[in-house]
């Protein structure tokens, strides 16, 4: 195909370089911007999708995309561009898709008889520690929370981000960041507290 | 202030301390009133925190090692499948996303000008040209055509004078009779109730009809002398 091979390296181990240096690296060398990139953001989506998806391999597969969407969206290094709310979106809405496939998977599963630990291999050792986890208490009230839910707490708590760059992840307004995230937070205690008392 | 919007809205913003200093100020004070909101934002409060925490590093290590390596073979995979749709062949890999002055309005992405965008460009220059050329051509004739016309207006002007003047000369001596044609062009001067030219009947004051009114004193005369007036009878 006459196509030159695209070269990333992993970190190594240096402090991320910030978006507006990314930003600005990228006017001369877009190959190697777009490597810092993926080594800032990696864990970042790597994680995200883990919280959301509860699946190591699949998580890996949707932080990949994210980063393959990203490489070809002409806006990645524009200085006005939002790369950190854009990539946790792509990322996002991967997820939502893939848990409603899962969903529609699983139920065709269950019916057939297979279980679902066939489908998972390579990531085992990961899949097996979040698997305690989620015997937790707090795992398993978690566990109940809708996806959306589940994400805002995921962004807020984990991400660490003000109310208005979720609005900006979720493209919705910040009063209703302010309010999903209230009714996310009182609909934990209210399992909390169930989980408690029985 | 009410029960619904703490428990629906505010409860997170105000334990983030996220909230206008007014909105603030009434949640708390809310808080002091009911017992119920105050035990719903001490139970959020206290809620433990959320296990969403990065794992061992030796556990994810492997998961990172070759991730680089994947992302940049599905990356050249993803442009392979798109250098095929487009039935070009890409000699560089690198897509330069951010696009400004000349090479943007040129659709140059840095891997040079494509011949068929440099065509259009070039088509698209010499409609421009030939339009305005054409455009400027058209005013020019009208401008000249308008400098014909009015040197023919002139010319028709100048003839309406002399014609004019022929025709004075021609009635010198006669006088219209307004009476003799019910819808005479010309109007007397002296005859009250004459029609004007546009064939609307003067409104003349009493007066001028019961004073010097000469019109019954002039003879009528039948033979027209000059009959090149529109039949219009003329007395001498």
């Amino acid at each position: 195909m006459g196509l030159s091979k695209l070269k990333l390296v992993p970190g190594t181990g240096e402090a991320p370089m910030a978006d507006e240096d990314i930003k600005s690296l990228a006017r001369e060398d877009h190959a190697r911007a777009f490597n810092l990139l993926v080594q800032r953001y990696e864990q970042k989506l790597y994680y995200h999708a883990l919280w959301i998806i509860k699946d190591s391999e699949t998580a890996r597969d949707v932080a990949q995309e994210a980063f393959i969407k990203a490489y070809h969206e002409p806006r990645l290094f524009d200085e006005a561009f939002h790369t950190r709310a854009w990539l946790l979106r792509v990322c996002t809405n991967r997820c939502y898709n893939l848990l409603r496939d899962r969903s529609r998977r699983r139920s065709i599963l269950d019916r057939v008889g297979r279980e679902e630990s066939a489908l998972r291999s390579s990531h085992q050792a990961i899949d097996d520690v979040l698997e305690k986890e989620m015997n937790s208490t707090l795992a398993r009230v978690l566990d109940q929370l809708s996806p959306e839910h589940r994400t805002i707490l995921i962004l807020r708590c984990s991400h660490d981000l003000s109310y208005q760059e979720i609005a900006d992840v979720l493209l919705v307004k910040i009063g209703t960041v302010m309010s999903r995230i209230s009714r996310a937070k009182v609909r934990l205690r209210d399992l909390w507290e169930e989980e408690e008392t029985r | 202030m009410n029960c619904w919007r703490i428990r629906h809205n505010l409860v997170a913003p105000f334990l983030d301390g996220a909230l206008d200093d007014d909105e603030q100020q009434a949640v708390a004070e809310h808080l002091d009133d009911c017992s119920e909101c105050s035990v719903l934002v001490k139970g959020v409060a206290s809620l433990p925190e959320l296990p969403f925490r990065e794992l061992d590093p030796k556990l994810v290590g492997p998961i990172f090692a070759d991730f680089e390596r994947d992302l940049a073979e599905r990356i050249q995979d993803s442009l392979s499948v798109i250098a095929d749709s487009h039935g070009t062949q890409r000699e560089d890999t690198a897509v330069k996303p951010t696009r400004s002055g000349l090479g943007a309005l040129f659709g140059n992405s840095g891997r040079g000008f494509s011949p068929a965008l440099v065509g259009a460009y070039i088509a698209v220059l010499a409609l421009l040209t030939g339009g305005l050329a054409w455009h400027y051509m058209k005013v020019e004739n009208l401008e000249a055509s308008l400098e014909e016309r009015k040197e023919q207006i002139g010319n028709l002007k100048e003839q309406v004078e002399v014609l004019g003047s022929q025709r004075a000369r021609a009635l010198a001596g006669f006088e219209l009779d307004p009476l003799s044609n019910p819808f005479p062009v010309f109007g007397s001067t002296t005859a009250s109730g004459a029609l004007s030219i546009s064939g609307m009947r003067t409104r003349m004051p009493l007066s001028s009809l019961q004073g010097a009114d000469n019109r019954r004193q002039i003879p009528l005369i039948q033979q027209v002398s000059v009959d090149n007036l529109d039949g219009m009878p003329l007395r001498r």
